[in-house]
């Protein structure tokens, strides 16, 4: 009845002065109005005119821009005191009300924000839309991408989000370095990045995968260690799998370490510009139709011009003995992201990334000989391009990801000592995977890989695992070839499961079609959960590697070696405390066998796979992940890793063999201003062998002294080591933007680490090499300005 | 394709911090002898003709080492796959004559050959041992460089002074010097003969004192004692030695040193080993500071 009155007085006001007016209130309004057609005479009631005037606007995140979508806005009446309306935004954080001309307070107290409210006046000519701006309690500058918890078949992983991996003090913007802090791993580094690479469960850096996508790239760091290339903005979370592996992941007998890159942000643009204390970066991103996103970004370092303000201190002590740079070191490196949304749960997205790094400098003090000038030229510069189709289609998903990389290379020390490379890499890497139902899914990949290697190189041969340190500079390795490689792989895994057992049988096939070799590796994970909190876990599976090129390239090395391979075997268990809070505890064994050796120092380049060895260990990890104020975790890694180099050989340790590494990293917000990180490690010393005093050779058309060792190797072992890093973050909230200021203080109490041993020229002095944080304050110092 | 950059980057970054101050090396200079260490093999010539004589010479530094000393130097030359192959004992301060087949190109069927000399010495119970190569050629153009002296320039209270020294010389100096330069001197041969030289500078710590000598590489005091534009350093055909430590700002270094100064020739351009030169010269003297 209520409804016919309403529209019969439209009507009736249709033809007055005040329609326009009127018509404005809208239907939900006309409870305002009172009318009375009792008696069958319409009688009209004098009509108020309600002035009812909009309120729009948009609610963002001050600073981050980003819009809070689904958040209540309390209207309340200045008058009564009471509250009026309570409209939500929308998804892009839009809202639109209607009110009576009065005082009103605008109120909005939604979780993780401070309380924001403010008083207008209805009507306000003057006001047009609302953006309202409202104070988040904490800040992370990092776009973050909130996704489905990855179901993987995986028993050794562990992840990190963007905002953990570039907030553990001591990484600095190294994304890669804060994986030296999970269990399992360790790495001797003298200098970010440089030093013995990443060990993971005593296999070396490059007996396990690190990936970009599904790919690898040529470089992750500068000039070999100074810096990372891949900034922390264009990576969206980390995955370090230690071992025990899936069926998915081939040649590689260590750990796997992947990088999974984040799409442009789309909602609009943005980026950020950062000036740090190696380098300054910035990056843009954002949509160019409802469909396409774009991210780009690129970096530079300012190494040369610390070595020419060093240059202009040097001077003026007037000596005669300086470098003299033709070519100061200098690098770049860009990134660029496209991704196009063809439809929902079918995307294609292009990543590139591209480095460039170069210097020349002679040096008067260094030893020149026939092969040895005192000018080192070097340079390097990749570009790689990873393309990826992801189209899920019911139970179906497929992720096609092609990839194009060229690079080159250049070292040159001399008319007899260069190594000049150019590579092209082509790879198309397939992953399908199909549930059948909710307890059985079938996951299958297929990889082909193609190397084209253009190489001119007069070279030595390479130092390997355990040798004692010394150079082959009689021998002379020269090739002018090019070479084309073709590796096929594929995979298949099944995962069941059948009650409380998740059991997930797989195999994995890489074909070295240079050497000749079938590389088929079985894999079983089996989970069981004991409880919701709590599941059992564990993994075998074969993992063969194919030898490295240098081994199996002639001249460098023997053609037709067989596959390095590897037995792991793993078991633990996981508790989760809560959603967050989880124990992680972990045994594993691995038996190597067929590692390649070289059979004797008097013919460096022939290599056996007479070698084999063993580690194993424990690891324990408590650890918080990531909650808007706090994250971080404890962890302690018991590891042996021992190996004989052929028949007959003494057992020793692996280079890398770490007994002990205790770890906790704490990182706390106690406000939107200010982040602290706090990262404590105890490391014992890795094995080295003893040359000092040894027996030596003087090579004197080359000017060099060769340690004449023949005992067992890597029996002494360097001083174990703690120490204490720190970080401070702190943010200023503009509307638009979040300026930060980052304080990285690696090693706060400057222990010594040592990280080798250093000899004199003819081994009759040494000393140990410390970490250059062990002897001067390094603090990594910048500013960013997220907009 | 792995490759072994990082030393050489991080060589770089050492450097970096290195002129910083920060990061330094507590090793002793390559240029100290900390203890008997060999610094050379000179064999005349470094090219030969089959049925020629050369004669081979050992030098060891080492404070305490005797240049006259008559140790037992082991010559081995050749390798027995090679069809030359001769091992013997020879006193350390006299050369070490071998006579060169005549046919020996003709039994290897090559116009040349390089013949690897190794010599060994032990000291101490410790074995020294270097390696050297010389060719055996039917056109031999390389010599050895040839070391006629080394001038020594010091001054005093303004007054430049200038010895030269003969192999084995001992000079003496007192407290009123700040420090002393050496030049070597060599004698210009027949073009072809050498090429590039290669010159390098060793001493010992004091055989009778705490002592130590240190290359002073301050350009001013250079330009002072070897005239406007020169320079000296232990990669140089001259070095200046700073005779009160460490940029001459210690106590003066009283006591004996022994300093040796090598002189190796390269070939300008080498593209394989067989166009390596191969010449070699040494100097020694004694420098006694009283």
């Amino acid at each position: 009845m209520k409804t016919f009155a309403a529209v019969l007085f439209i009507l009736i006001l249709s033809v007055g002065s005040s329609f326009a007016e009127g018509a404005a209130a809208g239907l939900s309004d006309l409870r305002n109005a009172s009318f009375d057609i009792s008696g069958g005479e319409l009688e009209v009631v004098p009509y108020e005119p309600l002035n009812l005037s909009t309120v729009s606007g948009k609610v963002l995140e001050k600073g981050s821009r980003n819009p809070l979508s689904n958040t209540k806005i309390h209207v309340r009446d200045d008058k009564s005191r009471k509250i009026v309306q309570a409209p939500m935004t929308d998804e892009l954080g839009f809202f639109s009300i209607e009110l009576v001309p009065g005082s009103y307070t605008l109120i909005i107290a939604a979780s993780g924000y401070d309380k924001w409210e403010k008083t207008i006046k209805v009507p306000d000519p003057a006001r047009q839309d609302l953006v309202i701006r409202v104070v988040p309690q904490t800040l992370n500058p990092y776009h973050v991408i909130v996704r489905k918890k990855k179901d993987k078949p995986e028993v050794s992983t562990q992840s990190l989000s963007i905002t953990e991996a570039a907030s553990v003090p001591g990484s600095g913007r190294d994304v890669l370095k804060s994986i030296t802090s999970l269990p399992g791993v360790n790495s001797v580094s003298v200098f970010n990045g440089y030093g013995k690479g990443i060990t993971i469960r005593g296999s070396s850096q490059e007996d396990s995968l690190f990936l970009v996508g599904d790919h690898t790239i040529p470089a992750f760091y500068h000039f070999g260690g100074f810096e990372s290339i891949i900034e922390p903005e264009l990576i969206e979370s980390m995955d370090y799998n230690a071992g025990g592996f899936s069926a998915e992941y081939g040649n590689a007998m260590g750990g796997v370490v992947g990088l999974n890159i984040r799409k442009p942000r789309s909602d609009r643009f943005g980026g950020y510009v950062n000036i740090g204390f190696l380098s300054s970066s910035f990056m843009v991103e954002g949509p160019l139709s409802d469909k396409d996103s774009v991210s780009f970004g690129m970096k530079r370092g300012f190494i040369d011009q610390y070595i020419k303000m060093a240059e202009k201190v040097d001077e003026e002590t007037n000596k005669d003995n300086d470098v003299n740079f033709v070519k100061y070191p200098t690098y770049y490196d860009a990134s660029l992201t496209l991704n196009h949304r063809i439809s929902d749960g079918n995307e294609i997205r292009l990543t590139g990334i591209g480095a460039d790094d170069s210097f020349k400098f002679t040096d008067p003090e260094r030893s020149v000989s026939e092969r040895y000038s005192d000018t080192l030229n070097h340079e390097s510069r990749f570009a790689t391009f990873i393309g990826e189709w992801d189209y899920r289609e019911g139970a179906f998903r497929s992720v096609l990801s092609p990839m194009v990389t060229s690079s080159n290379l250049t070292w040159d020390q001399g008319e007899r000592a260069y190594h000049k490379q150019d590579v092209d890499s082509f790879a198309l890497n397939e992953k399908a995977e199909y549930r059948l139902n909710d307890n059985h899914k079938f996951k299958g990949g297929l990889r082909m890989d193609y190397v084209k290697v253009g190489l001119d190189s007069d070279s030595m041969v390479l130092e390997k695992e355990g040798e004692i340190s010394y150079d082959h500079t009689d021998l002379e390795l020269k090739i002018n070839k090019d070479f084309s490689f073709f590796y096929p792989t594929f995979y298949m895994m099944d995962q069941i499961t059948l009650g409380s057992f998740t059991v997930t049988p797989g195999v994995h096939y890489f074909k070295d079609t240079y050497n000749h070799h079938d590389l088929i590796d079985p894999r079983l994970s089996v989970r069981y959960n004991l409880t919701k909190e709590t599941t059992l876990k564990t993994a075998w599976g074969i993992y063969s590697q194919m030898p490295q090129y240098d081994e199996f390239l002639e001249p460098w090395g023997t053609k037709g070696l067989e596959p390095e391979r590897s037995v792991h075997a793993v078991a633990g268990v996981e508790h989760y405390f809560t959603d967050s809070l989880y124990l992680d505890v972990q045994a594993y064994r691995k038996t190597f066998t067929n590692l390649v050796v070289r059979e004797s120092a008097d013919n460096p380049t022939a290599y056996s796979n007479s070698g084999k060895g063993k580690s194993y260990g424990a690891e324990i990890m408590l650890r918080q992940n990531m909650t808007d104020r706090f994250f971080g975790w404890v962890s302690y890694s018991y590891a042996v890793a021992k190996r004989t180099d052929g028949n007959g050989k003494p057992e020793r340790y692996f280079d890398m063999d770490t007994p002990h590494n205790l770890v906790g990293v704490l990182n706390y917000k106690p406000n939107r201003n200010w982040s602290f990180g706090v990262r404590y490690q105890y490391v014992s010393g890795t094995p080295y062998t003893d040359l000092l005093n040894v027996n030596t050779r003087y090579d004197v058309d080359n000017d060099t002294y060769v340690p004449l060792y023949t005992g067992t190797v890597n029996t002494d072992r360097l001083k174990s080591h703690q120490q204490v890093d720190f970080r401070i973050d702190r943010y200023w909230l503009f509307d638009d933007y979040v300026l930060s200021t980052y304080l990285d203080f690696r090693n706060v109490f400057q222990s010594k680490y040592v990280t080798s041993k250093a000899y004199n020229e003819d081994y009759t002095a040494s000393e140990d090499v410390v970490s250059v944080d062990s002897e001067i304050p390094l603090i990594f110092v910048g500013m960013k300005i997220d907009f | 394709m792995n490759t072994n950059r990082s030393a050489f980057a991080a060589a770089l970054v050492f450097f970096l911090f290195g002129l910083v101050s920060c990061g330094e090396s507590d090793l002793p200079e390559d240029y100290v002898s900390v203890s008997p260490k060999i610094l050379a093999v000179k064999i005349s010539d470094p090219e030969v003709l089959p049925g020629d004589t050369v004669t081979m010479r050992l030098l060891v530094s080492g404070k305490d080492m005797d240049q006259n000393s008559d140790m037992a130097v082991v010559w081995t030359v050749g390798t027995v796959e090679s069809g030359v192959y001769v091992q013997t004992e020879a006193p350390y301060n006299t050369d070490y004559p071998l006579e060169i087949p005549s046919g020996i190109l003709d039994v290897l069927g090559a116009s040349s050959v390089d013949v690897p000399v190794t010599a060994s010495v032990t000291i101490g119970g410790k074995v020294l041992s270097a390696l050297k190569r010389f060719r055996i050629c039917l056109e031999p153009i390389g010599k050895n460089p040839e070391i006629t002296g080394v001038q020594a320039d010091f001054m005093a209270e303004g007054e430049h002074q200038t010895v030269n020294l003969s192999q084995g010389d001992t000079l003496s100096l007192d407290n009123s010097y700040k420090a002393a330069a050496f030049t070597a001197m060599t004698t210009d041969l027949p073009e072809g003969a050498n090429q590039v030289l290669i010159y390098s500078w060793y001493m010992t710590p004091s055989s009778n004192s705490l002592g130590e000598l240190f290359v002073y590489d301050d350009k001013t005091n250079i330009e002072a004692l070897l005239g406007q534009g020169a320079m000296a350093a232990e990669f140089r055909p001259s070095v200046m030695f700073s005779l009160f430590g460490e940029d001459a700002e210690e106590k003066y270094q009283k006591g004996r040193y022994h300093v040796y100064m090598i002189v190796r020739d390269n070939a300008a351009t080498s593209s394989d080993s067989t166009e390596d030169r191969l010449g070699t010269d040494f100097f020694y003297f004694t420098l006694d500071l009283l």
